[in-house]
């Protein structure tokens, strides 16, 4: 199968790329523009590490409540190797290296990834609510890991560590072409990875190893039985999907400048990995678009409820802060809503939408 | 030879967009040129802006002030983030009842919610930047973190809802006056339990630890911690972190009560305070604890005492517990708390009861003191970002009239820190003092925190 199947997938993928390209300098001119364009980074980051999840329950089966663990991996060694060797403000130092930001992401994905050949293994002998229980010690690990004293130079322990902003000044150059400011590039930075790393996704899975994720994924016996080697496709399942978010999470520290061990472990990580769950659930379990999708809905859905509570639209939804049905607690309640209706009605989420919609379109003015 | 037509498609595209783009409009670090009124200005505020010099959140037509509040109304520290932010508000509420700055230019306040969360706090901050001149109330060490640095590279002010003492080595980051650093705190508490309190809690037999939040600030209050002991010659027997997110405190509690730990310092927030002394009381286990000034909430002894709030009291006197940097008291009749009662009256009758508490205070001071800086920047005659920034060394010698005598800033970190705003209360019920807490030393300083210098 080729990789964009139709003219028209091409046509609107390069369509979807000119649009994410141009909309940082459309983005200048809106009021709030450094609002509109963090919030479209955010969503790049978390699209990346949905991809990774989906790659890993969505194509292979296997399911996991990890996944905030590597994004920590990857936002603390993606740091280290891209940051400058640095002091905090009340003098603490880290180590760094200052290498180019991409360096950062691919080192924090290569890293992520071991982390996660490691807890493959235990995947071959797990699976269901074993395997989910598993991954869910490592966000607990995570916790420990990651504010250890031991890694104070990688981590900054208790405090959490700087991280560097992304630069596209390139040796030779006095400033980067086209891109102003921190925010701009750090978009363009995930813009980049986002491109690469779905293209990769959906280059991956539509050959050999996608086959062997998705034949394990439905029956690992089976499989078997087939010639696939279960074990491989496992292991290979949780570093790819690790690779994913150790990348996201190098670009999702640059995000919070100051990532903190906390946020990626314990309780904390745990409500990282059930958002990616709720990702890729809302999006589309198994399908590489509907990553970004579910992205999209879940970064930006608090956003429009907060739109629409403005315009005084929800009535019945108070203002952050006026009351106990607030724009946060209406958010909250659509989340669990939006889930269990899509897991009810439409299991491929909201790329089965798209898919529904697209078929209809096809057909038209004809039913079938 | 069809790919590379899109590709180069795509580059023209880009390059247009670039050219389209870079025009009209700013980046993260580089202010707009700044601009000056004209001089057909008609109404008294038009003629007044004429010789104001301003660039971000300054609307010439009406003379209003924006400015920005990143709160915790939702999340983990609600409680205190709605507090701080209803005394934040009316104090400007006062403000604007007169006039405004300088009694011409009223303040409009962009209030957004971080929910204690850094990256909503990246995404609320970027959502106002661009149309507010400052960040007047910007709550929590790690969500500050996360912005400081671009607001710096974008000439911001900021004033920090935290008393993280790192702050004073920023330009662009304030410290609230209203009472002391974390750092401050612990260190000068160390040398008044060991020096001043009679009988001294803290002797040669004492076995003492701390329990800290897993950030910068559980790390600002280590380090006075560490700081105090070092100077008055004890050392720390036992040493426990644990995350803002977490709820079970039995690990740190059981670790504390095995090291024989009798004198426990705790910096946390009211959730976990509450979680560790309800650990500790159902472990039979009694330290005298001193926890940081946000640690404590008035509403705690009823939550603790299932809504009996003398049996909470009770539990907290059962330790003892003592609060550090307390503040004032509510029904103190210093200038500034009168100021402070009258102006809830008048300007925040509907802020409920049980929002009044030191954070409230906090809030409040936070608010007075960004407003002596406006002040100073509008007699200045420029309130773009770099003259706010400009005005902030100019404060050296700020009285909030609370008793503390005066504080301020200036241009050197030692400046940018005040030492001697430390006080240390108990709980008591709320029907005897607002704040729920009855000072029991008065302000005072450890004699080395005096000279004590930030940088090192």
């Amino acid at each position: 199968m080729a990789l964009l199947p139709s003219r028209l997938s091409r046509y609107w993928l390069g369509l979807l790329i000119v649009v994410l390209v141009y909309f940082p300098f459309y983005a200048r001119g809106l009021e709030g523009s450094s609002f509109w364009l963090v919030l479209a980074t955010l969503v790049l980051i978390a699209s990346i590490g949905a991809v990774g999840l989906n790659l890993l329950s969505g194509f292979a089966g296997q399911i996991s409540l990890g996944h905030a663990f590597f994004l920590g991996v990857g936002a603390f060694v993606g740091a280290t190797l891209s940051t400058p060797a640095s002091t905090t403000l009340s003098g603490v130092s880290f180590w760094g290296l200052g290498l180019p930001w991409w360096v950062g992401v691919l080192g924090g994905g290569a890293v992520a990834a071991l982390f996660g050949l490691v807890v493959g293994p235990a995947a071959v002998r797990l699976r269901g609510l074993y395997l989910s229980l598993v991954t869910l010690g490592l966000v607990f690990f995570g916790d420990f890991l990651f504010t250890a004293p031991a890694l104070e130079k990688i981590t900054g322990a208790v405090r959490g560590r700087r991280s560097a902003p992304v630069s596209f000044v390139f040796p030779g150059m006095e400033s980067a072409p086209f891109i102003e400011g921190n925010s701009e590039a750090l978009y363009f930075a995930a813009l980049i990875v986002a491109v690469v790393g779905f293209v990769a996704a959906k280059n991956l899975m539509r050959g050999r190893v996608g086959r062997a994720f998705q034949a394990t994924r439905d029956h690992d016996i089976a499989a078997e039985v087939l010639g696939v080697n279960v074990t491989w496709a496992k292991l290979t399942a949780f570093g790819v999907s690790s690779f994913y978010a150790g990348a996201a999470g190098a670009l999702l520290g640059v995000f919070q400048a100051n990532p903190i061990g906390s946020n990626f472990g314990g309780a904390a990580g745990l409500l990282v990995s059930i958002q990616y769950v709720a990702m890729i659930v809302i999006g589309g379990i198994g399908t590489i678009l509907g990553a970004a999708l579910g992205a999209v809905f879940v970064i930006a859905l608090p956003e429009l409820v907060k739109f629409l509570t403005g315009q005084g639209w929800l009535p019945f939804v108070a203002e952050t802060g006026g009351g106990s049905f607030d724009e946060s607690a209406f958010s909250t309640v659509l989340f669990g809503l939006f889930i269990v209706l899509f897991l009810l009605y439409e299991p491929l989420g909201l790329y089965g939408l798209w898919l529904r919609a697209r078929n209809y379109w096809k057909g038209w003015p004809f039913k079938y | 030879m069809r790919r590379m037509r899109w590709l180069a498609l795509l580059a023209v595209f880009a390059m247009m967009a670039a050219a389209c783009g870079s025009d009209s409009t700013t980046d993260d670090t580089q202010a707009p040129t700044t601009t000056e009124a004209t001089a057909e200005a008609t109404t008294t505020t038009e003629a007044a802006t004429a010789a104001l010099a301003f660039d971000f959140g300054f609307d010439e037509a009406t003379g209003t002030i924006s400015l920005g509040a990143l709160a915790a109304i939702t999340g983990p520290i609600a409680g205190i983030g709605q507090a701080l932010l209803d005394g934040h508000q009316v104090y400007w509420n006062g403000v604007n009842a007169n006039g405004g700055v300088a009694g011409m230019y009223p303040i409009d306040l962009v209030v957004k919610d971080n929910a204690y969360n850094p990256e909503t706090n990246v995404l609320v901050y970027n959502e106002s930047k661009d149309s507010v001149l400052g960040f007047s109330s910007a709550i929590g060490t790690p969500t500050t973190a996360t912005i400081y640095e671009d607001a710096a590279a974008a000439n911001i002010l900021v004033a920090a809802g935290s008393l993280a003492s790192q702050w004073a080595l920023t330009d662009n980051v304030l410290l609230n006056l209203a009472t002391g650093t974390y750092f401050a705190q612990f260190a000068n508490s160390v040398y008044w339990a060991s020096a001043v309190a009679d009988p001294a809690i803290i002797t040669a037999d004492s076995v003492i630890g701390i329990i800290y939040q897993a950030d910068d600030y559980g790390q600002d209050c280590l380090n006075g911690f560490d700081f105090g002991l070092t100077n008055t010659g004890f050392g720390r027997a036992y040493e426990a972190t644990y995350a803002a997110s977490d709820t079970d405190f039995s690990a740190q509690i059981a670790g504390a009560q095995a090291a024989g730990v009798d004198v426990l310092y705790v910096c946390t927030l009211p959730s976990a305070l509450a979680g560790m002394l309800g650990t500790a009381a159902a472990l039979t286990y009694s330290p005298t604890v001193f926890g940081s000034s946000p640690s404590y909430n008035p509403v705690l002894p009823g939550a603790l005492g299932g809504g009996d709030e003398a049996a909470g009291l009770a539990l907290f006197g059962s330790f003892p517990y003592y609060s550090l940097g307390a503040g004032p008291a509510w029904e103190d009749d210093t200038p500034g708390m009168i100021a402070l009662r009258s102006d809830r009256e008048t300007y925040g009758a509907d802020v409920p009861d049980e929002e009044i508490n030191a954070f409230y205070y906090f809030g409040y001071a936070q608010a007075q003191t960004f407003h002596a800086i406006l002040e100073s920047a509008v007699a200045n005659g420029d309130i773009t970002r770099a003259g706010l920034l400009a005005a902030v060394d100019s404060i050296t010698d700020l009285d909030l009239e609370y008793g503390i005598g005066p504080t301020g800033y200036g241009p050197t970190p030692k400046d940018r820190i005040s030492t001697n705003l430390d006080n240390i209360g108990v709980p008591v019920s709320v029907t005897v003092n607002v704040f729920g807490l009855m000072d029991v030393t008065g302000f005072y300083v450890a004699p080395y925190m005096v000279d004590w210098d930030p940088a090192g």
